[in-house]
């Protein structure tokens, strides 16, 4: 399927791609991966008259650890996430979600800049990132802003960032004890349901937890009852865990499709929340 | 006539001769016969055997279903399956594989859906599941011959053996790892939600 | 838009629209046409190809992107006077039916190997989950790549295609002699 016809221009830093976002307004569309731009693009869901390539863009593909603070770089791709030992460490999570992301291929072209401002409601990172409580920044013709990402996310293909602002990094505090834990759809690799747990421990207690949840709802969400639920319970206690992560989904309106039906997908997020919590409290 | 050296040749004139290629196209291109001759250079034979063939098999499937989910795992999957004499053993093998995998993948995922107004919905590789490497089990084959006697080689079909055999033995593996939920049937593809309503229904709760 | 591509070590340069996709620049322009295209929406994987050495689907990448880059198109891969490891094992253990899938998958499984020399059978599973094939059900696909990879760990000598499938009878083999084959009619057109 070919695109329609748009013009292409590569930014050499990100003052260059804000400059360039200024001059063609809503026309323009950042190219970073390509892998989720490229195919609407293809069946003309998405008609951009001027492609902004970034990838060119020096130092914004690294991935950082300084103390307990972890940052990643926009270009980042899903590849180097996943090969990564550091953030194997850091942010277990994160790691989790970057190795299940789509395929091979896709790891070694999308990057994380790209997938968290695309919006994605079946992406994996978004509710990683959420129970991370990761910072975004995003800088723009005003300069920069910081983002959590609570506010960042919105809804189906919507984020706070402006039209003319590119996100450059990700932030967060090491959180060793998380996991994801993913229903990959059997076709597209995306996830059905997508659960991502945070927790810190006070011996074999959960003292603080945050579960963030993709593939359900219009975006990912924070599962806040289920947070507080599982304050005080052991991670090795099946039933509590189950017990505490009933009704993740509870005031969502769960997205249904061909594979699986909103009360599916609801009953899964319990499940595959319990799973999440299970894996990052024996981490 | 005779056949010398790689060419076709006049008996007896060693001037005169020509490729197997250049006696073709010659053939073929008709521009240079004799008259009264046609191009072409073909031979057709029919052969009616007397009866059909029946090729003939077993295929037994393990699986593994998650209560909580209705996601079934391959565990296992043997097939034996009879074509008569194998002519190539590798390109039998292959078939039965590549059969195994169609079959094991209608019981499993695949399905064309409409909407209400005939729209079809899973008109991508992003919605109809066809499977991935992951996504299907090792298969042990094995094999026995029973050749024929309808046809001089004692050969029967393979190509079949693979899709015939895996859909009812998936199907059936996942009716009987579900028969402790007392659910009997469930119409194909199998996929998790089916599997997951069917259990809970019968027994009103997870596990 | 001038576009310049180093493709299997030859550059190639073209004038197009940027919305080329590589994959069309390599089979309609270039005349590679050993790189497929199966489907819409970036997950067959037969159009696979390494973009400055690693795996990519070159239906998902616009040929302005790689402009400056490095392309490996399976014709890169290996030749017929040396097939690559995999190449001769996908022939070997006959990891293809119809063939359709079989060029991205090798480009793929070559990418896998690079990363990890000796695979699983469950990483070379999982490795491959970018690419479909609907004919061999993937075990002989899964154990040709486990052939190549040992193959490639043992140094083993490259072949031809010429040593894996002599099509013509080698020179010093006698030609069939004798009585041979009549052919009336051509015999009526030599003589
Ligand atoms: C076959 C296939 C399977 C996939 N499976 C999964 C999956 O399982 N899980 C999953 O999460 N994703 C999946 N994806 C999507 C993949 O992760 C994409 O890489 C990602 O969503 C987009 O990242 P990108 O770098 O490719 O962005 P692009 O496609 O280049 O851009 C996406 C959008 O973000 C904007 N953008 C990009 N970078 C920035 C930036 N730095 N600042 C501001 N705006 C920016 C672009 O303008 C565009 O609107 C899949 C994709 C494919 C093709
Ligand atoms: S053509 Fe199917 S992934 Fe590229
Ligand atoms: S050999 Fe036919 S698709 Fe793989």
């Amino acid at each position: 399927m070919i695109p329609a016809a748009f013009d292409y221009v590569r930014a050499s830093s990100v003052d260059d791609a804000i400059r360039l976002l200024g001059e063609h307004g809503d026309d323009a569309k950042l190219l970073a991966g390509g892998h989720s731009l490229i195919p609407m693009m293809k069946l003309r869901l998405a008609a951009p008259a001027m492609l902004i390539d970034i990838t060119g863009i020096p130092q914004l593909d690294a991935i950082r650890v300084d103390g307990n603070r972890v940052t990643i770089g926009a270009l980042t791709k899903h590849a180097a996430l996943a090969a990564s030992d550091a953030l194997k460490k850091t942010a277990p999570a994160l790691w989790d979600a970057a190795n299940q992301l789509g395929d091979p291929q896709v790891r070694n072209r999308g990057t994380i800049g790209g997938a968290s401002a695309h919006g994605d409601p079946s992406a994996d990172y978004p509710a990683v990132l959420l129970a991370l409580d990761a910072t975004f920044t995003v800088v723009g013709k005003g300069g920069e802003r910081k983002l959590r990402a609570g506010d960042f996310f919105r809804e189906m293909f919507d984020t706070a960032l402006g039209a003319g602002e590119v996100l450059t990094a990700i932030a967060f505090d090491a959180a060793p004890k998380s996991a994801y834990v993913k229903y990959h759809h059997p076709a597209s690799h995306y996830a059905v349901v997508g659960a991502a747990a945070v927790l810190t421990l006070n011996g074999g207690s959960i003292a603080t937890a945050r579960v963030a949840i993709a593939g359900v709802g219009d975006s990912a969400f924070r599962a806040g009852g289920v947070e507080s639920a599982l304050a005080g319970v052991r991670g090795s206690d099946e039933a509590a865990v189950a017990a505490a992560c009933a009704g993740t989904a509870s005031g969502q309106d769960a997205r249904s499709d061909t594979f699986a039906s909103g009360a599916y997908r609801a009953a899964m997020a319990d499940v595959f929340t319990a799973r999440a919590v299970a894996q990052a409290a024996s981490r | 006539m005779e056949y010398r050296n790689g060419k076709i040749g006049v008996k007896g004139d060693p001037s005169k001769s020509m490729t197997t290629a250049e006696a073709g196209f010659m053939a073929f291109m008709g521009d240079n016969l004799p008259p009264g001759l046609e191009p072409g250079m073909d031979a057709t034979r029919r052969f009616e055997p007397p009866n059909f063939v029946f090729p003939f098999g077993t295929h037994v499937c393990v699986v593994e279903v998650d209560a909580k989910t209705g996601q079934v795992e391959f565990v296992k999957y043997l097939a034996v399956d009879d074509c008569g004499r194998l002519l190539n053993p590798m390109i039998v093998e292959g078939q039965v594989h590549g059969g195994i995998a169609q079959g094991l993948s209608q019981a499993m995922f695949e399905e064309v859906v409409y909407d209400g107004d005939g729209q079809l919905l899973t008109g991508t590789l992003m919605d109809y599941a066809i499977p991935h490497a992951e996504q299907v089990p090792h298969y042990d084959l094995d094999h026995t011959v029973t050749a024929t006697t309808v046809n001089p080689l004692g050969i029967k079909g393979v190509g079949e053996a693979g899709t015939i055999g895996s859909t009812p033995a998936v199907a059936n593996a996942v009716m009987d790892a579900l028969a402790p939920f007392g659910v009997v049937h469930i119409d194909m593809p199998l996929k998790p939600e089916k599997l997951w309503t069917a259990m809970h229904a019968k027994n009103g709760r997870a596990r | 838009m001038q576009i310049d591509l180093t493709v299997n070590g030859k550059r190639a340069s073209l004038d197009a629209e940027p919305r080329l996709l590589l994959v069309h620049a390599l089979r309609d322009v270039i005349g590679l046409t050993g790189t497929h295209v199966g489907c819409d929406t970036s997950s067959c994987g037969a159009c696979t190809v390494l973009l400055d050495g690693v795996s990519v689907k070159s239906c998902t990448v616009f040929a302005v992107q790689a402009s400056g880059h490095e392309v490996t198109t399976i014709e890169g891969i290996g030749t017929a006077d040396e097939l690559h490891p995999m190449q001769e094992a996908f022939w070997s253990s006959h990891g293809l039916q119809c063939g359709y899938c079989t060029t991205g998958m090798i480009v793929s499984a070559v990418d896998l190997l690079k990363r990890n020399p000796d695979p699983s059978d469950e990483q070379i599973r999982a490795g491959l989950e970018g690419n479909l094939c609907r004919c061999t059900g993937y075990e002989n696909i899964v154990k040709s790549v486990r052939v190549a990879a040992k193959a490639m760990r043992e140094h083993a000598p490259l072949h031809s295609v010429r040593d894996l499938m002599p099509i013509h009878p080698p020179a010093e083999e006698p030609p069939p002699s004798g009585e041979g084959i009549i052919i009336p009619a051509l015999e009526k057109a030599l003589t």
